[in-house]
């Protein structure tokens, strides 16, 4: 093996290190950070609809209101759909397709009556962002990407420091730039290697489409129709009367479980050929993949259930249920977040390291050198602080953006890309201490302010909330005043480290600006 | 003819140099593109060599690009030159390549 590890061998990992973690590294932390938030998604989407709040009610009685509204609001749709409500995301939603358009409502379980919902993306948008940048394939692609370039930064890492293991745990720790990120990321080497691997898994099977091409050609239709048995039928276009739902749900709590059902998709509604098919939770299964069992629509007959796949698909499904870790409640969430948090530090240290090495060799160069070292470091902070800080502001937004808006879904989002663009023009503006310390300082404010703003605006703020149980709007709030903390805390130091530098300026973080 | 023979000469000093940004540049490509290209060749031999029930196969290769991009990538970036990555890329993709025309052709 030593034989491969040459000085040149060396370098060429050194540079590889340097410059595709200093590229993609800003894309990663941006990817790593929605990530992170995303493993809250159900929760971040019930604190951005504040008013949809209702009693907890039994399946038979959340079955009942969803399919009386169904045959109310279009008998003869294509498709219905139903989400339960669950532990984590306790809303019953119903959707309904014909041809091309879906549309959906919220539905008090109790009452049966349409409830109004804010328009918003929710914690969604999060999600989205995290595997495709809200960008579609284009960004799937670049996520991919970044992703190939996480693998190899790794292992690069390892290869140009491979007495880091040593360092770390004989506790030889310091406090520098270079060691905040060897350290953390010797610590989430498992998680990151975890995450990326499964992430690009994931990616790579929707966007490398070769051996579906080379094995189905013609015939592919997508994972899901070779992974698991399809009991739909085609249109009979003879109309049929619908068993109620409420009548086949205690027959699928037999074959799935009490309590277990997370969805309810029916074919052909109103159709001699319809199919009800009930899904079962995964919530607390590592294998990410839905037990269903069908039902003839008209007659109530039981037409088949699954809970057992191919030994592949279980283990390609176990890589997404590892990813998207809703496997195993609060937990395994808290342990992922905290996991990833701990990787975006990884990710910034390296980003600030590499500026930091760099200071004074740039200070001595050309002009050009010394632009494109200024033009790193306001991108340093845009992409660490600038993005915290759009993620709080879009949250922000979901407040103050007046309910009737149009497209208010839209408008959260765009408020989340100027928030950014704002913070990359600050941070070109300012200079670089000082704009890191601003940056820091205004997302802690936002997120020491958010409980403050969700008490102002709405009816769930964080006392009336735990008073009244709702765990999941408190949590959110409890964690941006968490976090606030921490970013204040950051932000002091910061400010502390920028006042000391101006008496010494030949020493100071802000020589490097050309301005100066 | 003067232009092609230009051109020629032209990427034949574009193929043969050992200037920093040149090398640079013929590594990133090969990393994006050889990447992509060997990852899929592999996968295609797999998928039609494998005697497995195609869900098997589907499902078993899906595991795999996720290791063999990144390794290209490390392997384009650890060659000596530029030129041998791409050599030694382009004689893995076309081996993969032939092997699953041959599989193809023997189906």
């Amino acid at each position: 093996m030593s034989r491969f590890i040459t000085p040149a061998f060396t370098r060429a990992m050194s540079e590889l290190h340097t410059w595709g973690g200093l590229v993609f590294g800003w894309l990663l932390f941006a990817i790593f950070l929605t990530g992170t938030l995303s493993v809250f998604e159900p929760e971040l989407t019930h604190w951005m609809q504040p008013n949809l709040r209702s009693l907890q009610a039994e399946p038979v009685q959340a079955v009942t209101s969803a399919d009386q509204k169904l045959r109310l609001l279009d008998p003869h749709a294509d498709i219905w759909m139903i989400a339960m409500p669950q532990k984590r995301h306790q809303d019953l939603e119903i959707m309904w397709k014909k041809g091309k358009v879906t549309l959906e409502k919220h539905v008090d379980p109790l009452s049966g009556n349409i409830m109004k919902a804010h328009d918003t993306e929710g914690g969604h948008f999060f999600a989205d962002f995290h595997y495709q940048l809200h960008s579609g394939k284009t960004g799937l692609w670049l996520v991919s990407l970044a992703s190939v370039v996480m693998l190899v930064t790794l292992v690069s890492g390892i290869a140009i420091r491979r007495q880091v293991f040593k360092e770390f745990f004989r506790l030889r720790w310091r406090l520098n730039w270079l060691n905040a990120h060897t350290m953390t990321g010797v610590l989430t080497l498992p998680f990151v290697f975890l995450i990326t691997y499964t992430g690009l898994t994931i990616t790579f099977f929707m966007i490398l489409p070769t051996v579906p091409q080379v094995l189905y050609g013609n015939t592919w239709h997508g994972p899901h129709t070779v992974a698991s048995q399809n009991f739909d039928r085609p249109r009979a276009n003879l109309p049929g009367e619908m068993v109620p739902l409420s009548q086949l749900l205690p027959h699928a709590e037999k074959e799935l479980g009490k309590g277990n059902i997370s969805f309810i998709r029916i074919t052909n509604p109103n159709d001699r050929h319809a199919v009800v098919t009930f899904f079962r939770t995964v919530d607390d299964t590592i294998v990410a993949m839905s037990a269903k069992a069908a039902f003839d629509g008209v007659t109530g007959e039981l037409i088949g259930t699954q809970s057992s796949w191919n030994k592949y698909v279980q283990a390609y499904r176990t890589l997404v249920g590892l990813h998207i870790a809703r496997f195993g409640g609060y937990p395994i969430a808290w342990l992922y977040f905290l996991a990833g948090l701990t990787s975006c530090v990884m990710i910034a240290a390296g980003l600030i390291f590499f500026t930091i090495k760099r200071r004074s060799r740039y200070s001595r160069s050309n002009q050009f050198a010394q632009v494109m070292y200024r033009s790193i470091e306001a991108l340093n902070t845009t992409a660490v602080m600038g993005i915290i800080v759009a993620c709080t502001a879009f949250l922000w937004a979901n407040r103050l953006l007046p309910v009737a808006l149009k497209g208010r879904a839209d408008a959260e989002i765009t408020v989340f890309f100027l928030t950014w663009l704002l913070m990359l023009f600050h941070a070109f503006l300012r200079p670089p201490l000082r704009a890191w310390a601003e940056q820091t300082g205004l997302a802690a404010l936002l997120c020491l302010g958010l409980p403050l703003l969700n008490a102002l605006t709405s009816n769930v703020g964080l006392l009336p909330a735990i008073s009244r149980n709702d765990w999941l709007t408190a949590g959110v709030d409890g964690t941006a005043l968490l976090l606030g903390t921490l970013l204040a805390a950051t932000s002091r130091r910061i400010f502390i480290k920028e006042n000391g530098n101006k008496p010494q300026r030949s020493d100071s973080y802000g020589t490097s600006n050309p301005s100066h | 003819m003067n232009t092609v023979i230009n051109s020629i000469h032209q990427l034949k000093k574009l193929a043969t140099s050992t200037d920093k940004t040149t090398q640079i540049i013929l590594r990133i490509l090969a990393a994006v593109f050889g990447g992509y290209a060997l990852t899929a060749s592999v996968m295609a031999a797999l998928a039609l060599v494998l005697p497995w029930p195609k869900v098997d196969a589907l499902f078993f290769i899906s595991f795999l690009p996720a290791l063999i991009y990144p390794a290209v990538l490390l392997w384009v970036f650890a060659a000596s030159t530029a030129q041998r990555a791409w050599r030694d890329l382009l004689i893995v993709t076309l081996a993969c390549d032939l092997l699953a025309l041959a599989a193809a052709w023997l189906s």
